[in-house]
């Protein structure tokens, strides 16, 4: 269904476009539910059009007299300038590199660059999940604002949080990578990073992976969980001790991580990180406070510290991920940005 | 060495202008028979450098101290835009700059320090071309760059010079980026910039309603429209805490093409757009006058910062800190414990701790004064810590 109009009411006309949306599955679905969930608990009812290729997002032009448009994708802001008076755009990651592995798509791509960054120039805001993704956008020609460009990181949904202190660290320690096996999100490494960091340490080592077990390692246990579902991956994360996620930055390819969400999923229970260097993970994580971000000269050593030590990670990892990055930012955020447009019985 | 010669970055006068000439004093409070010079660079007129003699007069040196010599425009606007540059207009920049120091005709004992990476590479040059019995401190007022053809041109100038530079970090943190950096290949020393002046207040600490203060050059890396988005995402909690205004203080001093310009501008259009009321914006005052009027600096530096003189100054002041404390200002303020850090864009996560900052404020918490005046003797001690560091460099 490409148009929910949900408008009608008092206050601004707001309409909301996303290129995933629920039933569907997916991050930028769960994002763009989350926006206009904030949205409504602000008093304001948007209307959401949902497009899945560049041939639906003509459609959108047919829907004007907004006062404000919140694109999930920027792209629809800039194929439809005319549907709102003010546009503003949330800005995740890879969208802003302007590349395909199809030649053809990557030319179209930098043909349509500029007059993509000029849409984003005169937009009215611009969130950025990290200021990674925001200075990446720079290095490929955006002339930042800071009356336009904010940076604002990923929240979740903390309902249901609760921490969980495992018992068992002493004798095994259980790591959980929520990643697709690609290149930039460096499973290999993962494997390898694990089975030096077994060479180290007295307990076991058990990875968990989202993916199809590859790595025939002698050293580390390593388990499939492919397909599991949602709540499963949960009761996963809570039997974990580290949720680890080593990215590397392929943006030269196209790839990197714009913030790293799982590591809010784990944080949410607890579960401290273990994270690169690269893209917007040094920025979710918080090193030696709510997790640890490997450098050159960070050795595998670091998983020698004390249970006290571990327990202090834990407690402000849950403390940080279920205040800071609770979805009740974004009613925060949204409702500084509405504030002048919220409904009288809301305000 | 009968003479020091002090060649600066730019004929405005910033913080690490200011930290270079308060060094500057106290070297000559050390060593009375040492000679000190400072060697100013103008870009078109003579009178770019009328706000530096003013400032030189106010620290007891006189005019006769002051040499001047040009800058080529096109290598002035290179480092302070950092916008992709003209090749042709750089080399033009360094030739003719450098002969500019050549006509300076400076003697073979003395001692050059750069203040500054510019000044410190076209200082390099001339020693290369000139004469390689020259030393030149280099005295970095930033972070080495990662890349583009300064990261180059740098290390190979150490690699050729590499008996006669010294590298000088505002930072223990500055410091061992270079070591890294340079690959371990280089004479590396920490010097602290120096608290120029006492800052007493004599503050009424016991009142109703509380500021909030930003001081710093206006720079996007500087995070003031972080600061903005803070207070105004949370103006009401703010509020509540009899805290009703924040001060903004500082200029576009460094007014060059680039993301510096109209910066104040922005912040303005966003804080419309926020349809707030809570800032206001204060101009360039001195640190006394600042620090009188409010109540808690906060330090919004969203990338690392050298050093954080500001932080300095505030503890000198008894005015608690709180910072984003990367980079050098977080070894000022976790390491050395000097105020309370808050991780960059926590926008809930700083309100929490500058409630429970408040709350000790108005409470007058034993452990905050105790922190307070720990501050303020680290802050007031620490030109004697500098004194002996800068003897080490010159050793």
């Amino acid at each position: 269904m490409p148009f929910i109009k949900e408008s009608g009411h008092e206050g601004p006309r707001v309409i909301i476009t996303t290129p995933d949306y629920p039933p569907k599955l997916g991050g930028l679905s769960t994002f763009a539910s989350n926006i206009r969930k904030s949205l409504l608990s602000i008093g304001i009812r948007p209307d959401i059009f949902v497009w899945t290729n560049y041939s639906e997002l003509k459609d959108l032009n047919q829907h004007q007299g907004y006062d404000f448009a919140l694109h999930i994708h920027y792209m629809a802001g800039h194929s439809a300038k005319k549907i709102a008076k003010k546009h503003i755009n949330f800005i995740h990651g890879s969208e802003i590199l302007f590349h395909s592995p199809n030649p053809i798509k990557k030319f179209v791509k930098n043909v349509l660059k500029r007059g993509m960054l000029d849409y984003l120039e005169t937009s009215h805001f611009n969130f950025f999940i990290s200021s990674f993704t925001k200075n990446k956008l720079c290095q490929k020609g955006y002339a930042s604002s800071c009356e336009r460009d904010v940076v604002f990181h990923n929240c979740i949904d903390t309902v249901g949080a609760k921490r969980v202190t495992l018992q068992d660290r002493e004798s095994i320690l259980r790591f959980v990578c929520v990643a697709r096996d690609v290149p930039h999100k460096n499973m290999d490494g993962t494997v390898k990073f694990l089975e030096k960091v077994q060479t180290l340490i007295p307990q076991d080592i058990e990875l968990f992976v989202t993916a199809e077990n590859r790595w025939p390692s002698s050293k580390i246990k390593i388990h499939s969980i492919k397909n599991i579902s949602d709540e499963e991956r949960e009761k996963v994360f809570q039997r974990s001790h580290y949720n680890i996620l080593l990215s590397l930055d392929h943006s030269h390819l196209g790839f990197y991580e714009g913030f790293g969400l799982t590591v809010l999923e784990a944080g949410k229970y607890g579960i401290p990180s273990v994270v690169s260097p690269y893209g917007g993970l040094p920025e979710a994580v918080h090193h030696r406070n709510t997790g640890i971000v490997l450098d050159d000269t960070l050795s595998a050593q670091i998983f020698v510290e004390s249970h006290d030590e571990y327990l202090s990670l834990s407690r402000q990892v849950f403390e940080h991920t279920n205040s800071s990055h609770s979805l009740i930012r974004y009613d925060d955020l949204l409702g500084l940005v509405f504030k002048n447009n919220i409904p009288k019985e809301n305000s | 060495m009968r003479e020091l010669a002090i060649f600066m970055n730019t004929p405005k006068v910033g913080g690490a202008e200011r930290s270079m000439v308060h060094q500057a004093k106290l070297l000559n409070k050390e060593n009375p028979n040492l000679k000190i010079k400072f060697y100013i660079p103008f870009i078109e007129h003579k009178r770019e450098a009328n706000d530096f003699f003013k400032f030189l007069a106010t620290q007891g040196f006189e005019k006769d101290c002051v040499t001047l010599f040009q800058f080529h425009s096109g290598l002035y606007g290179v480092s302070r835009s950092g916008k992709f540059f003209n090749l042709i207009n750089i080399l033009i920049g360094l030739f003719y700059s450098l002969y500019s120091i050549r006509r300076l005709k400076l003697s073979d004992d003395i001692l050059l320090w750069g203040n500054g990476n510019k000044i410190s590479v076209l200082l390099s040059l001339y020693i290369l071309f000139h004469s390689q019995d020259l030393r030149l401190i280099w005295h970095w007022r930033d972070y080495p760059p990662r890349n583009g053809i300064f990261h180059y041109l740098i290390r190979f100038l150490n690699q050729r010079l590499r008996k006669t530079i010294t590298h000088v970090g505002n930072s223990f943190d500055v410091t061992q980026s270079l070591s890294d950096f340079f690959d371990g290949n280089a004479r590396v020393k920490t010097v602290y910039n120096p608290v120029g002046e006492n800052i007493d207040c004599n503050k009424q600490r016991t009142k109703s309603s509380f500021s909030i203060g930003i001081v710093a050059m206006f720079s996007e890396w500087k995070g003031v429209h972080d600061a903005i988005t803070l207070f105004s995402l949370y103006e009401e909690e703010f509020r509540a805490m009899n805290i009703d205004k924040i001060k903004i203080y500082g200029g576009e001093i460094y007014k060059t093409d680039g993301g510096h310009n109209n910066i104040t501008d922005q912040y303005k259009e966003l804080i419309n757009k926020y349809d707030s009321t809570f800032f206001s914006f204060e101009g360039l005052k001195d640190p006394t006058k600042i620090y009188s009027e409010i109540d808690c600096l906060f330090h919004t530096s969203n990338r690392a910062e050298p050093f954080g003189r500001v932080l300095v100054e505030a503890c000198m002041a008894k005015v608690p800190v709180v910072s984003t404390g990367l980079g050098g200002a977080g070894e000022l303020v976790t390491k050395n414990n000097l105020g309370w850090a808050v991780k960059p864009y926590d926008y809930y996560g700083q309100l929490n701790l500058f409630s429970t900052l408040f709350k000790m404020i108005q409470c007058h918490d034993q452990e905050f004064q105790k922190k307070i005046e720990d501050s303020y003797s680290f802050a007031i001690n620490l030109n004697n810590k500098v004194t002996a560091q800068l003897k080490e460099v010159l050793l």
